[in-house]
């Protein structure tokens, strides 16, 4: 038990020193910085959020970027109609979240494949949409904000709405509920027979992560000043959440986290360094994991940790 | 306590139940038996209402009332906390949680957090399974997840139990443990328990009744001794003679 307690301490030591230190970094750093430490912020919380869907529920979401792309027109909208930004970002993450139940509603009682599609067909429905509704979304042109925040009040922002959600889903995830949400991706329905409403439990779970992604899509609107559906509805952002998630390690706390770190610090040295040919390294990078490191990061660790302690 | 009134369940075109029947009063201690394929397993999923997937949990005709109440088209999560209780052929714990988590689980429906420790103690104590108790499910040989599947269904007393083959892969003193605790909870709660089983031994030694059931039918009905000496058993069960099952 007392090694158990040891390894929490050191497990919260490095969780908030990482936060103290993106704090630091965006604070004390150039703009280049701050525009990482932006990006880094903002795909840590996306890939958290797809997480707790792909991960705890074992819902594969192919069209998690939609709710990023309806947080950032709402509040770009709502700005422009001359709301002031704490309602305007929290309405982007409630109508997400809104449009969380209304797609969760319909796909969350599919299965595996099936359920993949349907958030993929929402997500592409929702770009034509966006390009149809020319008068409110400025269409396939795209909508202009003028700059509401500098960027690193932008960057402190969007640190900020990742740590309250890295924190909060250390607690969820080992609370009662958080042994809820695993017991019901395990077998959900023995958990009905335990007498448990599965759904609602899933379509709660499916809320909080559209939330925060909705979050996120209203801080980069409003710290880019620009968006179209293209972008919007990309659905290589939500690629780039399941890749990052399954670098770091499906299905654990802070699995996103190392995968978003990792992938993207080495994203911009390669970047930097071979600027035609990062990708393929990138590329190269995933077959490795995915042939020889299934659970990621976090399962290489644990594996690493049980080597050395036999 | 339960009524199943002429049900049929079809799984695509065949017949899994055809007409049915099944009477059970409150306290009783019913088994099921009868060959691979009989519906026996249909029947505890059309009265619990938890169907394979992709499968409607609706009987395609007939009735399900469980304390009087017609649950035929409820959600599984609603005909539990109606008090109806169920483990299944094969082992379904939650394997990435722990022993102590998993009976934690069975009283989720439970709003009083008091005493929900106390009882699940006790459970992991008459199991001698203690020392497991924070151990994950899916480290434990199948023998033990079985013990652990029938404590998470019994820790919530529930008033009607339906028990899908607790005895399969069990050596004999864990069954006759589960047999103790069967008999413990019919005494002192009342409880209906409902057992299919293809151990007859052990089952005979836990029930006072016995169904027998063939081709999605109960076949016979009544007293153990006096089921299993029912020609028309004999033949669709044990397989002997060529005596026609419907005469």
């Amino acid at each position: 038990m007392r090694r158990f307690w040891k390894l929490m301490k050191w497990t919260w030591i490095a969780r908030v020193g990482f936060i103290v230190f993106l704090y630091l970094f965006i604070y004390l750093g150039r703009p280049y910085y701050q525009s990482f430490c932006f990006s880094l912020a903002m795909f840590a919380t996306l890939s958290m959020a797809w997480n707790l869907v792909g991960g705890f529920l074992g819902y594969v979401s192919f069209g998690h970027v939609m709710f990023w792309g309806v947080g950032a027109y709402v509040t770009a909208i709502f700005l422009k109609l001359g709301w002031s930004l704490p309602p305007a970002l929290l309405s982007g993450g409630i109508i997400s979240m809104i449009m969380a139940m209304i797609i969760g509603v319909s796909t969350l009682k599919l299965s595996g494949v099936y359920f993949a599609i349907g958030t993929l067909a929402a997500a592409e429905g929702l770009k034509i949409l966006a390009a149809y509704f020319k008068n409110i979304t400025g269409g396939g042109g795209g909508f202009y904000l003028p700059p509401v925040l500098g960027l690193q009040t932008c960057a402190l922002l969007m640190c900020t709405v990742w740590a309250v959600f890295y924190v909060l889903l250390c607690f969820l995830l080992k609370s009662k509920h958080g042994k809820l949400i695993q017991a019901i991706r395990d077998d959900a329905q023995a958990a009905a027979a335990l007498g448990i409403h599965v759904f609602q439990v899933r379509l709660r779970v499916f809320f909080l992560s559209a939330f925060f992604v909705g979050l996120a899509g209203g801080l980069y609107m409003i710290n880019t000043s620009f968006i179209n559906p293209a972008t919007a509805f990309d659905i290589s952002i939500t690629v780039r959440m399941l890749v990052m998630t399954l670098l770091g390690g499906i299905g654990t706390v802070d699995g996103p986290v190392i995968g978003t770190t990792l992938y993207m610090s080495i994203s911009e040295l390669l970047w930097a360094r071979f600027p035609e040919v990062h990708k393929m390294f990138l590329g190269a990078l995933l077959i490795i994991i995915v042939l020889f490191a299934r659970g990621g990061i976090a399962d290489v660790a644990r594996r690493l940790k049980v080597y050395a302690s036999s | 306590m339960l009524v199943v009134d002429h049900v049929t369940k079809m799984y695509g075109g065949i017949a899994a139940l055809s007409d049915a029947s099944l009477q059970v009063s409150e306290g009783e201690l019913v088994g099921i038996i009868g060959p691979n394929g009989a519906g026996k397993t249909t029947l505890l999923n059309v009265i619990s209402g938890v169907m394979p997937p992709g499968i409607s949990r609706k009987p395609d005709r007939g009735k399900v009332f469980v304390k009087g109440i017609d649950v035929s088209c409820w959600p599984a999560w609603k005909i539990a906390r109606l008090g109806v209780g169920r483990t299944f052929q094969t082992v379904r714990c939650f394997q990435s949680l722990t022993v102590f988590d998993n009976l934690y689980l069975g009283l989720w429906v439970q709003k009083n957090e008091k005493g929900k420790k106390h009882k699940i103690n006790k459970l992991l104590e008459f199991f001698q399974i203690k020392e497991v108790m924070n151990v994950p499910v899916a480290s434990l040989p199948l023998g033990t997840q079985r013990i652990i599947e029938v404590a998470r269904a019994v820790v919530n007393e529930p008033k009607l139990l339906l028990l899908d083959e607790p005895f399969a892969g069990l050596v004999e003193s864990d069954c006759y443990k589960i047999i103790s605790l069967i008999h413990q909870l019919n005494k002192e709660h009342n409880m209906t328990i409902i057992i299919v089983e293809h151990r007859l031994q052990e089952l005979f030694d836990c029930v006072n009744r016995v169904a027998v059931m063939h081709e999605g039918r109960v076949i016979a009905d009544g007293l153990p001794n006096e089921v299993i000496c029912n020609p028309s058993v004999r033949v669709a069960y044990l397989g002997e003679g060529d005596v026609s099952v419907s005469s």
